[in-house]
């Protein structure tokens, strides 16, 4: 082939007109291709690949802007409406993007450790266990098959083991659990109990420790005190509806009180007693507990299977989405965190319908990055 | 916390389409050096080479709005760069020795049909550059792969390409010569061909 033709075919693969052939020639020719005698580059050379920099062109010229202003904003006035009216029937239309597949929401899923250290996966078809003084069994009377722990202990179960044990849910898990004086626990996602029985004062208290967040509804037993543990964080109460949210990476410690009566002790001196709807943070660092009345659905909303957000930050709604879809979040900008968004949508849905409804609420849209289970928050 | 960094190339590319002048530059900045090391090569003009990588970027900004919804965003740059390097060769006189290579494949007749088999051989031999470049560039390209690869890896990863490749690693070692003087590179080659 002369070099004419030659050229002449660069030019027609240029222009997206070449055969399938003529492609594969010269695109494995290209590879083939290599210069002889090539001078390696100097140090200097590479230095200046390594400075060199990419700018980028600047359009706006506002020098017209004078003449122009009145007929702009005629221009401005007609556009909006056609855009109110065009939107208005065509709807929203969303700008928030997948790469790969949606992400599901999360699911009943736990592990349990009980006193000798076995661990027990429980299975994510059932959506709690009942723990008594001498057995335990899933809610609907299915027994928990603990052959198939993930890792045994050597001495057989014995009914010793169930007065003390912990229940633990992964980023993207919650179960439920009676312990066995009555009392149910819904465990929110990355979250842990360890329950047993103490002798404080001679006197039996049921004691709990949690790490995240959990609802409780306690048995009322007067005789027997039940505390919860969390953080430098105490909660006393005889029989009582509350929900406690303590997980380590929120910089509060709330507890909202829905029936009955409760006493919280902080780090500090600090001692309050809550009256349902009430709601007291206790933060670590600056040793106070504040009280604010609340809204107690917007605060149970994912016990019932709902995400429900009110005037929220950002930061803290995707912290939650973060547990609940198993993924990590990254900002486009510090400065979206603390933007503040409502609305309510199932916890069960893919977490593009989550985004999309807070996309509803404010102008805020998302990268979903299926693989690396990563969310990009941008502007 | 620099979020870009951590970034990976596809989610780069969504930023990049909005308009997103920080993914820009960070595209930029992971691509750069190998980019312009394989322009380098196809061109023997380090001048050359530099406009051609400018251009393509500011021709990757100014078209941000048509790029591909595509999953292999390095793909795209490297048929970029090749269309480039292309209609040089098209354009100017002597064209680095590249009509007369391109001869002497043609009388052997035998190239790869499959194209993805191309895309990829495209894709290992622009990021072979990687060896000859600069400590930091390299750092920079590696991380956002989230691989850390020695010389060795890198040459053996590329041992184990079919076509073309067979010369990256004499390439490589002929780079490092230069670029680490003599005594480094006989420790190379001794750590190379009879420690592995």
């Amino acid at each position: 082939m002369q070099e004419k033709e030659i050229k002449d075919l660069l030019r027609k693969y240029l222009s997206g007109n070449c055969t399938e052939e003529e492609r594969a020639l010269l695109e494995s020719s290209y590879l083939q291709h290599e210069a002889h005698d090539l001078p390696e580059l100097s140090d200097l050379q590479f230095s200046e690949i390594e400075h060199s920099f990419i700018k980028i062109p600047k359009k706006t010229d506002y020098r017209i802007w004078g003449t122009w202003a009145a007929a702009a904003a005629v221009l401005l006035m007609v556009s909006f409406g056609v855009y109110f009216y065009q939107s208005y029937n065509s709807g929203y239309s969303f700008k928030t993007q997948l790469i790969g597949k949606d992400i599901a929401a999360g699911k009943n899923k736990a592990f349990l450790t009980l006193s000798d250290g076995s661990k027990v996966e429980l299975s994510n078809n059932q959506t709690g266990i009942i723990i008594a003084n001498d057995n335990m069994m899933y809610t609907d009377s299915t027994v928990i098959n603990t052959q198939a722990a993930i890792s045994s202990a050597t001495t057989p179960q014995s009914k010793e083991n169930y007065k003390q044990f912990s229940l633990t849910t992964p980023r993207g898990g919650q179960y439920q659990i009676k312990l066995p004086d009555g009392t149910k626990v819904w465990l929110n996602s990355a979250s842990s109990i360890s329950y047993s029985t103490v002798l404080i004062n001679k006197l039996v208290h049921r004691k709990v420790t949690l790490d995240g967040e959990a609802y409780f509804e306690v048995k009322k037993d007067a005789k027997q005190p039940f505390i919860v543990v969390s953080n430098d964080q105490e909660v006393e109460v005889l029989g009582t509806h509350f929900n406690i949210n303590a997980y380590a990476d929120e910089e509060n410690v709330k507890t909202t009180l829905l029936e009955g009566s409760l006493r919280v002790k902080a780090s500090a001196p600090n001692s309050v007693i809550l009256i349902p709807n009430q709601q007291s943070i206790s933060s670590d660092h600056s040793n106070t507990l504040e009280v604010k009345n609340v809204n107690p659905s917007t605060v149970l909303s994912w016990k019932n299977g709902e995400f429900s957000f009110e005037n929220e930050t950002l930061e803290s709604i995707m912290k939650q989405v973060s547990r609940w879809y198993d993924v990590e979040i990254a900002y486009e900008n510090e400065g979206l965190k603390k933007e503040l968004f409502g609305g309510s949508i199932s916890r069960f849905s893919e977490v593009s319908k989550v985004l999309k409804m807070l996309e509803l609420t404010g102008h805020i849209h998302f990268i979903i990055n299926e693989k690396e289970r990563r969310i990009t928050v941008m502007k | 916390m620099n979020l870009y960094k951590n970034l990976n190339d596809q989610e780069l590319a969504v930023l990049l389409k909005k308009g997103n002048e920080a993914a820009f530059h960070e595209i930029y900045e992971r691509y750069k050096g190998i980019l312009h090391m394989h322009a380098y090569k196809k061109l023997v003009d380090f001048e050359e080479a530099k406009d051609l990588v400018q251009e393509l970027f500011g021709a990757l900004w100014d078209k941000r709005d048509d790029l591909p919804e595509t999953v292999n965003f390095s793909g795209y740059l490297y048929n970029s760069v090749r269309n480039r390097v292309f209609n040089i060769y098209a354009h100017k006189k002597v064209a680095a020795g590249y009509i007369t290579s391109f001869q002497e494949f043609n009388r052997e007749a035998s190239y790869i049909t499959d194209e993805r088999v191309r895309e990829n051989e495209l894709a290992k031999q622009i990021e072979a550059e990687i060896t000859a470049l600069p400590e930091r560039m390299r750092e920079v390209f590696l991380l956002s792969r989230k691989e850390h690869l020695s010389h060795k890896e890198i040459a053996e990863r590329l041992d184990i390409s079919e076509f073309t490749v067979k010369n990256h690693i004499k390439k490589a070692l002929k780079t490092l010569r230069f670029r680490l003087g003599l005594f480094a590179y006989l420790l190379f080659l001794i750590k190379y061909y009879f420690l592995k």
